[in-house]
């Protein structure tokens, strides 16, 4: 650690291991839910669980993207964060707000409140008190951020980074535009959700995976750059239009199937140019980092990103197939693995790499952590093969043979057990994760058979 | 500019060509090949005197050979069609 | 890839990535048309009497003339010939505009048939290209810095090559 603010990255990434938890552990809960549909229907009902999961996935992953701005930029910019006190006012306003959401959902408080109750959008249920509070926290960020970065050194990195996360903050202002027209509701609450992880996120990811290949690897940063422009030029190119995989079936008019299946079809490309990106980068490299997690975790993050997000999007996003899939458990195994391989593993590699550093226990043999990778990485693989099965076993009973919804489902709960152990493995792993990064003091393994070590 | 004058009128007569072939319309199964295979000669010429790919011998042939393999996927739809 | 690259590529490895993607997408589409096309020929063929092929050629005959403008304003560093480009272009979309309106005027939308669904997808994308080239040849044009004139010109080379291949699909297939 170069940097004395860069510190500010180890409450953000804290906070955003602790919501983590909540996030598996909901996940879990859930996926019992799927096996037993009684289980704590009273005090969890399963879409207050939902919700839980999906946003409080949302909002450690968004913590995690800050701490990795707070960590990264000032060694890129080569200078301190322009203001430690805003970064935590920042943290403490997104803490505040994280826990407002959670009693507001799960007491179902102020119901129907213009400004204090839940809203029914999905993912964007939030109450306009605490949107609103995101939107300062997101200024006070980019304030901070944008300065340091104005003052420094600019890199593609910083470029990068800056353009994902003012495009995620002025992308989250359509969380306000709520027509009463659901086809127009739909059409902008789109703007949101997929405009942030088909478009401004992958940018985020190209800048953190850069940053990360440039420290692991050891590549010239010209080298790294020109990659992460094209790969930034790709993933804009393609995700944006991409929007239109979701304009399929709300009420647009029937063009916008072709844009949707054209465009959103080569959203694979990014996510393969990244992927040769990390492995490129790691077979040119000459440096020998000894921080062995991390690097397994940015590989990771690329391959999974690539079947999660590419391979598995691209199933079901042409709309001759998504008319039989959509909504079924089809939509469930993409988005599991294209959130954990894209955006968790990515926050997982940085985390990875920081922590040591932050904590002061370089050098520092992550055994731990790496086999927290193996358990995570493949209970998720597992889950998302069983939702994939229980999705083409829905496709067909439901879509093809017309069967009603709750009969399929009870065929399907074969899968949701099988999908239930997956789902005990990501969460020991997480938690297992979390113990190796937080817990151990000293975890040092000699330096002496390395050389021949190398193939892990 | 000589070599982007001959381009050009490559171009420009293709262009006639196809259209003139298109207007008349004679009833045989060759037309749609015959339209595509001009389109096909056209993009060429663009790539390489326009987009100047000429200097570039190795990537001209390759992206050449992927243009042609496109042209020969919609001659075959085409003629199907 | 990396290594030849670098040794021969003319114009900017960015504009590239470009002119790929987009020679991507609109070869989807036309893709698609000829695929769709096969479920219903003579709906297609009939479809395709709407439009008028000659006018068509002459646009077709005008962006190649107009990309010999820029590819003419490139080489001598040249304002005046990257405009006339550009003037071409225009042209076009006058032509294009009179070939929309007159179909609009006869109540074809894009939902009229999928013939039509592809015309104004792909047509208008493409217009939507002539545009764009339009102005970034008027910005190359007046800041004469020749990097950005080679990717400004590559990039109005890109709408021709596109041109090439949706002109014979969409206008003159329904005569084959």
């Amino acid at each position: 650690m170069k940097y004395q603010t860069q510190k500010i990255a180890l409450a953000y990434f804290l906070t955003a291991m602790a919501l983590f938890a909540v996030q598996v552990t909901l996940g879990l809960i859930m996926g019992w839910i799927y096996v037993d549909g009684n289980f704590l229907t009273e005090i969890l009902p399963f879409n207050v669980a939902r919700m839980l999961h999906t946003n409080s996935l949302i909002v450690w992953l968004l913590l995690g993207f800050f701490g990795a701005a707070y960590y990264l930029i000032p060694e890129e910019s080569e200078r301190e964060i322009h203001s430690p006190t805003l970064a935590y006012i920042q943290l403490a306003i997104f803490v505040i707000g994280t826990l407002g959401v959670v009693l507001t959902y799960f007491f179902n408080l102020f119901e129907g409140n213009f400004l204090l109750g839940r809203e029914g959008r999905e993912f964007l249920e939030q109450p306009k008190w605490v949107k609103a509070g995101i939107v300062v926290a997101a200024l006070i960020f980019l304030f901070n951020i944008s300065m340091t970065v104005l003052k420094g050194r600019k890199t593609a990195i910083t470029n990068i980074m800056l353009l994902g996360l003012w495009g995620l903050a002025l992308l989250f202002l359509f969380a306000f535009v709520n027509p009463s027209n659901l086809a127009l509701d739909k059409q902008y609450w789109w703007y949101v959700v997929h405009l942030w992880v088909e478009g401004t996120w992958e940018l985020v990811m190209a800048g953190i995976l850069g940053f990360l290949m440039l420290k692991l690897t050891g590549v010239d940063r010209e080298i790294v750059e020109k990659w992460m422009y094209v790969i930034a030029a790709l993933a804009l190119f393609s995700g944006i239009l991409g929007t239109g995989h979701h304009y399929y079936w709300i009420g647009t008019p029937g063009y916008w199937q072709w844009i949707g299946s054209i465009f959103s079809s080569l959203e694979v490309i990014p996510f393969f140019a990244m992927m040769a990106f990390a492995f490129v980068m790691v077979w040119k490299g000459r440096r020998d980092h000894p921080n062995k997690a991390a690097l397994l975790w940015s590989l990771g993050c690329a391959v999974l990103a690539f079947f999660g997000a590419g391979v598995w999007g691209f199933l079901h996003t042409l709309h001759g197939v998504n008319f039989y899939t959509h909504g079924t458990q089809i939509t469930a195994a993409h988005g599991h693995l294209a959130f954990f391989g894209a955006y968790v593993a990515l926050n997982l590699a940085i985390i990875s790499y920081a922590m040591p550093q932050l904590r002061g226990r370089d050098p520092y043999n992550q055994v731990l952590n790496m086999a927290s990778f193996w358990l995570m990485s493949g209970g998720m693989l597992f889950m998302t093969f069983t939702l994939t099965f229980a999705g083409t076993v829905q496709t067909h009973l439901q879509r093809v043979n017309g069967e009603y919804f709750m009969d399929v489902q009870d065929q399907l709960w074969i899968f949701y057990v099988m999908r239930f152990g997956s789902g005990v493995a990501v969460v020991l792993g997480a938690l297992l994760f979390i113990y190796a990064i937080v817990a151990p003091r000293r975890e040092v393994i000699k330096p002496g058979p390395v050389v021949e070590q190398a193939a892990e | 500019m000589k070599e982007l004058i001959t381009a050009w009128l490559i171009l420009v007569g293709a262009s006639a060509a196809t259209t003139a072939l298109a207007v008349i319309g004679p009833e045989t199964i060759w037309l749609a090949p015959v339209l595509l295979g001009l389109a096909f000669v056209k993009s060429r010429v663009i790539l390489a005197a326009y987009l100047e790919l000429r200097q570039a011998p190795r990537i001209l042939s390759g992206v050449t050979l992927a243009v042609a393999l496109w042209f020969v996927i919609a001659i075959t739809l085409g003629v199907i069609g | 890839m990396a290594q030849v690259a670098r040794e021969e590529l003319p114009h900017d490895l960015m504009i590239w990535v470009l002119i790929v993607s987009e020679m991507l997408v609109f070869g989807a589409g036309l893709w698609a048309f000829l695929a769709v096309r096969i479920t219903d020929p003579p709906g297609f063929a009939e479809a395709a009497t709407h439009l008028h092929p000659v006018s068509a050629g002459i646009g077709t005959i005008l962006l190649v003339t107009s990309g010999l403008f820029a590819a003419i304003g490139a080489q001598r560093n040249s304002a005046r010939w990257l405009l006339l480009a550009a003037l071409g272009g225009l042209a076009f979309l006058w032509l294009k505009s009179h070939e929309w309106s007159s179909l609009i005027a006869a109540q074809i939308s894009t939902e009229t048939h999928p013939f039509f669904t592809f015309y104004y997808l792909l047509t208008g994308f493409h217009a939507a290209h002539v545009v764009a080239g339009i102005v970034i040849l008027a910005i190359v044009a007046l800041r004469r810095r020749s990097a950005e004139i080679s990717a400004g010109v590559a990039f109005w080379h890109l709408v021709d090559l596109v041109w090439v291949a949706v002109f014979p699909v969409i206008y003159l297939m329904g005569a084959a």
